[in-house]
């Protein structure tokens, strides 16, 4: 904050000339900022690896399957139902395995959207491909 | 084909290196709680991410030495991770996050070194590190919210007549997170490190035929180990990586469960 104001006042002391040069050099700034954001994205992108997406997609879907059956087995053992549970939570849990890979890939796809106009700050250089 | 010198099985067994071995017997009223190698490393990888931090930061140089330089990164990287991931209130649990971060990176680091034991490769290990996070992320979302954590399970614009079955999917799909977050993490570096024991045994295969073909033969197995150690330091960090993102994520999920 108080850099800021500290920044404006000297700002005001400047000939014309001086502004002008001043907006370029910020303009030149932002716009060699973008490229190495653009650049640092590409990259952690092409860490995404075919096989790390796979890997990805694949224990989403087995968490889901896993966790449907496993309850549905869950609730026989207390209820002693034996088969029901167990294959509606089958089902559920596949119902469930989908979404989860939906949800990701969903992602995948906005992150070479939002490139360059949503997040400018050159953290988000680390952000969204390399979730793998 | 030197079938003959390789009748005797593959040279190297791949799973030897996850064998765990008791250090120190203990024993808690019939429950087996001994000191083995895997709580060895775990012990050895907590008081590594402590000296390395505390050590590091001694100075409090104004401008950082290399040392100093490595924890203001990893600090600074982590908390961008729980900015974009958990918003601005997520912050309170950076000292979570970061341990979290830093023990797993520096767990799987350790196992690439020769006769080190990866923790992060028994699935029961990261089992019990996703469910710290799923059941502590869990009682954030109800102290947070309260029943309003609830909603994080009810989907907008979901038809009357279908509600009960989608929320039902959603709460499976909540339950079925820990399942995932440890099996990634598990998977990766087993799979990474049984790779490189059975291309290591690809060499000693080669070596063995005795001939000039067998030994130059073996170049190729070498030149994939040193192409596959590269990968698994990246995959040792990025997994890690993964690791603490979703658990932002899921924490960003538990204070924000509107959408």
């Amino acid at each position: 904050m108080a850099d800021n104001s500290d920044e404006t006042s000297q700002s005001t002391r400047l000939t014309q000339g001086e502004v002008g040069a001043l907006s370029d050099l910020e303009k030149r700034i932002h716009t060699a900022q973008r490229e190495r954001h653009k650049t640092d994205l590409a990259e952690s992108q092409k860490r995404n690896t075919d096989m790390g997406v796979g890997l990805r997609l694949s224990t989403e879907f087995i968490a889901g399957i896993i966790a449907g059956t496993g309850l549905g087995w869950l609730l026989d053992y207390w209820l002693g139902t034996t088969p029901l549970f167990l294959i509606l939570g089958l089902g559920l849990g596949f119902a469930a395995a989908i979404m989860n890979v939906l949800r990701v890939t969903k992602n995948m796809g906005t992150s070479s959207v939002q490139t360059d106009d949503t997040k400018t700050d050159d953290t988000a250089g680390n952000t969204p491909g390399a979730t793998e | 084909m030197a079938a003959d010198q390789a009748q005797g099985g593959f040279p190297v067994d791949p799973i030897h290196q996850f064998q765990i071995q008791t250090l120190i017997p203990l024993d808690f009223g019939g429950i087996d709680a001994s000191f083995t190698n895997s709580s060895l490393w775990m012990v050895i990888t907590m008081f590594a991410v402590t000296a390395f931090t505390i050590f590091a930061m001694r100075g409090r140089a104004m401008v950082p030495g290399r040392m100093q330089s490595i924890v203001e990164m990893s600090y600074e990287f982590v908390a961008n991770m729980v900015r974009e991931n958990a918003g601005s209130d997520g912050q309170k649990f950076f000292p979570f996050i970061f341990t979290l971060f830093m023990f797993v990176l520096f767990a799987n680091l350790f196992g690439m070194f020769p006769y080190a034991f990866t923790v992060m490769s028994h699935i029961i290990v990261t089992f019990a590190l996703a469910m710290t996070v799923f059941i502590g992320v869990t009682l954030v979302g109800f102290a947070k919210n309260g029943l309003g954590f609830l909603k994080l399970f009810v989907p907008d614009g979901a038809p009357g007549a279908l509600l009960p079955l989608v929320v039902l999917i959603e709460i499976i799909s909540y339950l079925s997170r820990p399942i995932s977050l440890s099996v990634r993490l598990f998977a990766n570096l087993l799979a990474g490190h049984i790779t490189l024991k059975i291309f290591a045994g690809f060499i000693i295969t080669f070596v063995s035929t005795g001939s000039v073909l067998g030994i130059a033969g073996a170049i190729l197995p070498m030149g994939m180990i040193v192409a596959l150690t590269a990968l698994e330091f990246l995959v040792a960090f990025l997994q890690a990586y993964v690791f603490t993102v979703l658990t932002c994520m899921y924490l960003s999920d538990a204070l924000h469960p509107g959408h």
